[in-house]
C-alpha cells in the first residue's frame, strides 16, 4: 500500500496533467475523454488511501466504487452525446 | 455522505444532459472561467484533504499534538479554498456574470455554491475536532468522529475533483 504522502504526490501530478491536456492541440473527444479519466483515477486514489475504504466493509467498497464508475461513464457518455 | 452522493450524480447527470443539447452556449460560457483557479483550488484541496489523512493516523497513533498541527493547517487551507471561491464569485458579478446570465451559469453558481456550503461545514467539523484534541486530547471516541470528519472532507475533496474538469477543463478541450 503506498503512504499517503506518495498518494498526495500523484494526485497533484495528475492534476497538472490534466490541466496540460486541457491546453494541448490534440482530439477534441480524446482530451475531455482523457480528463474525465483522470478525474476518475483521482477519485478512485482518493478513496483507497484517504477514506481508506479497503478497511471498510465490503458493502462500502463496492458503493464507492460503483458511484465513481457510474459517474466516470455518465460524464463520457455526456460527451459523446453532445457530439465530441 | 451517501446522500450526498446520490445528490451529487444527479446534479452531474442533469448538467451532461443539457450540456448535450446545447454544447456551443456552455463553451462560450466557460471561455469567461480562469482555469487556473479551478487548478489552484484543486491543489489546495487535495493538499487538505492529505493533511486530514495525516490527522487521522496521528489520532490513532495518539499523538495529539501533531493531529491538532495537522488539523490547523488543513482548516486553513480549507479557509483559503473558500476566499478563493468569494474572490471568484465577486470577480464574476462585478463583470455583470450571474447565475441569470446562461444556463451554464445557473449550474456554475448552484454546483459550486453547494459544493462551498460543504467545504463551510467542513471547516467547521475540523475546527471541532482541532478543538477537542486540545482539550480532551485523543481518546477512541474522538477517534471515531475525527475519522468521520476525514470521511466527510475527503468526499469535499472528491467532489472538487469532478467539478474542476467539468466546468473549467472540457469547455476548454472543446
Amino acid at each position: 500500500m503506498r503512504s499517503i504522502s506518495a498518494s498526495w504526490g500523484i494526485l497533484c501530478a495528475l492534476t497538472v496533467l490534466s490541466m496540460t491536456l486541457s491546453e494541448a492541440n490534440w482530439s477534441v473527444r480524446y482530451a475531455a475523454i482523457a480528463v474525465v479519466l483522470l478525474a476518475a483515477l483521482k477519485c478512485r486514489i482518493v478513496m483507497l488511501d484517504f477514506m481508506e475504504i479497503r478497511r471498510g466493509g465490503q458493502r462500502w467498497r463496492n458503493l464507492y466504487t460503483t458511484w465513481n464508475l457510474v459517474l466516470a461513464v455518465t460524464l463520457v457518455a455526456g460527451l459523446f452525446l453532445g457530439g465530441q | 455522505v451517501f446522500i450526498d452522493m446520490v445528490i451529487f450524480l444527479l446534479i452531474f447527470l442533469v448538467f451532461m444532459a443539457d450540456r448535450a443539447n446545447r454544447v456551443e452556449m456552455y463553451t462560450a460560457s466557460q471561455a469567461n472561467l480562469n482555469p487556473w483557479v479551478g487548478f489552484g483550488n484543486a491543489l489546495i484541496l487535495l493538499t487538505s484533504s492529505w493533511l486530514v489523512a495525516a490527522g487521522v493516523r496521528a489520532g490513532r497513533d495518539r499523538r495529539p499534538k501533531q493531529l491538532r498541527q495537522f488539523l490547523g493547517l488543513a482548516w486553513l487551507l480549507g479557509a483559503t479554498f473558500a476566499i478563493n471561491k468569494i474572490i471568484e464569485y465577486s470577480m464574476k458579478f462585478s463583470v455583470g456574470i450571474s447565475p441569470a446570465t446562461s444556463p451554464f451559469y445557473s449550474f456554475y453558481f448552484f454546483i459550486t455554491f453547494v459544493h462551498f456550503l460543504h467545504v463551510l461545514a467542513g471547516l467547521l467539523f475540523i475546527a471541532y475536532c482541532h478543538r477537542q484534541a486540545g482539550s480532551r486530547g485523543v481518546s477512541a471516541q474522538s477517534i471515531v468522529g475525527l475519522e468521520n470528519v476525514g470521511l466527510f472532507w475527503h468526499f469535499v475533496d472528491i467532489l472538487w475533483l469532478y467539478i474542476f474538469p467539468l466546468l473549467y477543463l472540457i469547455g476548454r478541450v472543446a
